[in-house]
């Protein structure tokens, strides 16, 4: 009996442990602040969906920062014609099903007005209906697979690039400038990693270069990448294009280096030198990749950002003592669209009030201009082609590696 | 022929950790009659004490590895004497799910305690690899090579060759008459079940720096773990060490030669095809 009694006692605190382990989710933030001066408006509730667990934890913890530090900035500049923001946090582990539970407790629960997220394009692509059906926008600023505009939807808005810009900015470059003559891709098993291969493989094959079978990884079971890496050295490859979450790119840079094999590579998310730094043991990991990059901190070295970027950079490290990421801005900058959107809807929290405000959007972010086309995609986005040396992380166009 | 040659060593490599794994599950069932879905979670556990010794106390990396493995035992014993003490005899559903339970538990403590980000812990070992022909290999993977191969053996000689493995074997035949003969068998009970998770936890020490270490890493290797003992025979330990090498090489060739895409349908394919034609497992025998 005192044993049943133990056991008990036991798995009633495990329990609670287990609650309380998952508090990130639905939990409102402390920089949702009630708004005081304005008692007859209430606040635009803004819902995120970010990955907070599982293989992207990382970079969802960083868009939930950013996303945080935006709406603070805003609520103590007085808000928006009239109303302060509130942010409402749900956590989809980067996961389908995970996604539409998290939209629907936001958009049934906490009855938000708008959706910021979802942080992956598979989880984005599997919310989308919903937010149709409620008639609430959903403004992303990370997933990148061409469907999620291309379907048209009406009430999607992606601040950040998608396959289709970015293979036509930089698949043709990778061959012609780079010398990536015969490349592989290692890519995420999920709707974002093929989305990637559907988009680049063509346009590098148009500019001349040969693509082999693409390698498709689950990315929160894979950790092992050698088998791939040896099929595509012995396939001939010269060149690997990879999409995965950033802690796997440093596994396959680093599996490779172990393998004596030194192909380029080149990573089709914007990363830099301070998220690799987090997660490679060293710089050396790196050394050499080239990547897409976007304004959030390229801008540093661009003179048309350099104190917009400049300013961010500061605020994130006095607010979290972090240095910034490119997951930082993309919700910052997210967070800010949907403020003017609120503001050019003259205060309306109405759903089809802030869609038609959406469209009107013309203001220049930490990511370029955001100016939405009529299937709600930005076509403003600043884009770079970069590179890594020596740890850091350089502009092609400004400054080409030797 | 060349790539065939470099598949196969990168499988017996990784198959090793895995038979080491898939071990102490095998070690807990074929004693206890326990089946431990917790298993990977200590191998979990051990790889995120050995970042905080290592990483975030800048520790000796061996000095850590011998502190986390030491840290993740002591909890072990606890988890034993506190929850799995008490499902002696019970169902074997019930330490199934119990020890989803704890599991869970675990998972979700370590995002408490720690943080759900992947983290990082570095090696003394130089990262560059010797190769001879198609053979490339790290000073890690040789330390993951003979670090297995001692605790295999290290464990079978405790089993067969001393007094202590001969009274864990008396204590697992009859118990009653184990105690009979002076055997204190409630100490037996735990003392297996932490050889058990010493498997894994060995494992977490050498693969977490290999890796990537996070929180659910320990659920991939449970999973594993189980496909691997199922095909060897519930409870062998010769089968749990081929179906780990079996698995691993499968597992590689699969990506070599398929697709990296289907390389787990492969994997648990193989497993469903060895028990269709035995289905006992590889060594398994049918009880009574």
């Amino acid at each position: 009996m005192k044993m049943i009694r133990i056991t008990s006692v036991v798995l009633i605190i495990a329990m609670l442990l287990t609650a309380c382990a998952t508090t990130p989710a639905g939990t409102e933030q402390p920089a949702a602040e009630k708004p005081e001066e304005s008692k007859t408006l209430e606040p635009l509730k803004i819902g995120l969906i970010v990955p907070l667990t599982g293989a992207n934890a990382m970079e969802g913890d960083n868009n939930q920062k950013g996303a945080m530090l935006a709406v603070k900035q805003i609520n103590e500049a007085g808000g928006v014609a009239g109303r302060k923001l509130e942010l409402v946090i749900e956590d989809d582990a980067n996961d389908v099903t995970s996604a539409v539970n998290a939209a629907q407790v936001l958009l049934d629960k906490h009855q938000v007005d708008i959706i910021v997220g979802p942080w992956g394009s598979s989880p984005a692509l599997a919310v989308m209906p919903l937010m149709a059906e409620y008639e609430t926008p959903m403004v992303v600023g990370s997933p990148t697979n061409a469907k999620i505009t291309d379907e048209n939807n009406g009430w999607v808005f992606r601040t950040c690039s998608n396959e289709v810009i970015n293979s036509e900015f930089a698949a043709a470059r990778l061959v012609t400038e780079l010398g990536f003559k015969t490349v592989g891709f290692m890519a995420n098993n999920t709707d974002h990693g093929r989305g990637v291969v559907e988009m680049w493989a063509p346009a590098i094959e148009a500019a001349g270069g040969k693509v082999l079978p693409a390698e498709y990884h689950d990315a929160s079971t894979t950790v092992n990448f050698t088998a791939s890496l040896s099929k595509l050295r012995a396939a001939g490859a010269d060149s690997i294009v990879m999409t995965p979450s950033l802690s796997n790119a440093v596994l396959i840079l680093k599996q490779a280096k172990e393998l004596n094999w030194s192909p380029k590579f080149f990573i089709t998310t914007g990363v830099n030198e301070n998220s690799l730094n987090k997660v490679a043991e060293s710089p050396e990991i790196f050394e050499g990749l080239y990547a897409l990059g976007y304004t959030v901190l390229m801008g540093l070295q661009d003179p048309e950002y350099k104190d917009a970027v400049q300013k961010f950079v500061d605020d994130i490290y006095n607010e979290y003592g972090l240095k910034a990421e490119s997951n930082h801005g993309s919700s910052y900058d997210a967070i800010y669209t949907v403020a003017e959107a609120l503001r050019l809807a003259d205060g309306s929290t109405d759903g089809n009030d802030l869609r038609e405000a959406l469209f009107k959007v013309n203001f220049k972010g930490l990511r370029g201009v955001t100016q939405f086309d009529e299937k709600g995609q930005n076509q403003g986005l600043k884009k770079y082609m970069c590179y890594f040396k020596d740890g850091k992380e350089y502009i092609c166009d400004f400054d080409l590696p030797q | 022929m060349t790539l065939f040659i470099s598949l196969v060593f990168g499988g017996i490599i990784w198959g090793s950790a895995y038979a080491l794994v898939a071990l102490g599950v095998t070690i807990v069932y074929g004693m206890m009659r326990v089946i431990n879905f917790s298993h990977g979670d200590f191998f979990m556990l051990t790889a995120y004490f050995m970042w905080t010794f290592v990483t975030l106390l800048g520790m000796n990396f061996f000095l850590g590895a011998v502190l986390a493995l030491a840290a993740a035992l002591l909890f072990g014993a606890l988890v034993e004497r506190f929850l799995i003490r008490s499902l002696v005899d019970a169902p074997i559903i019930n330490s199934a799910l119990l020890t989803m339970g704890i599991s869970a538990v675990m998972q979700n403590a370590v995002i408490l305690l720690w943080d759900p980000q992947q983290k990082n812990i570095a090696t003394p070992f130089n990262p560059n690899s010797y190769q001879w022909g198609p053979i490339a290999i790290t000073q890690n993977q040789m330390f993951i090579l003979i670090t297995t191969a001692a605790a295999i053996i290290g464990f079978n000689l405790i089993l067969k060759r001393t007094r202590l493995g001969k009274a864990i074997r008396a204590t697992f035949q009859d118990r009653d008459v184990a105690a009979l003969n002076g055997i204190n068998t409630k100490w037996i009970y735990s003392l297996t079940f932490n050889l058990g998770i010493s498997m894994a936890c060995i494992g977490g020490i050498l693969l977490g720096p290999t890796f990537t270490v996070y929180p659910t890493m320990g659920a991939a290797a449970t999973l594993k773990s189980m496909g691997i003992v199922v095909m060897g025979g519930l409870g062998n330990f010769t089968g749990a060490i081929i179906g780990g090498l079996l698995l691993g090489i499968v597992e590689s060739l699969a990506i070599g030669y398929i697709s990296s895409g289907f390389s787990n349908a492969i994997c648990f394919a193989a497993v469903i095809l060895v028990l269709s034609i035995k289905p006992y497992g590889i060594l398994g025998e049918k009880r009574l």
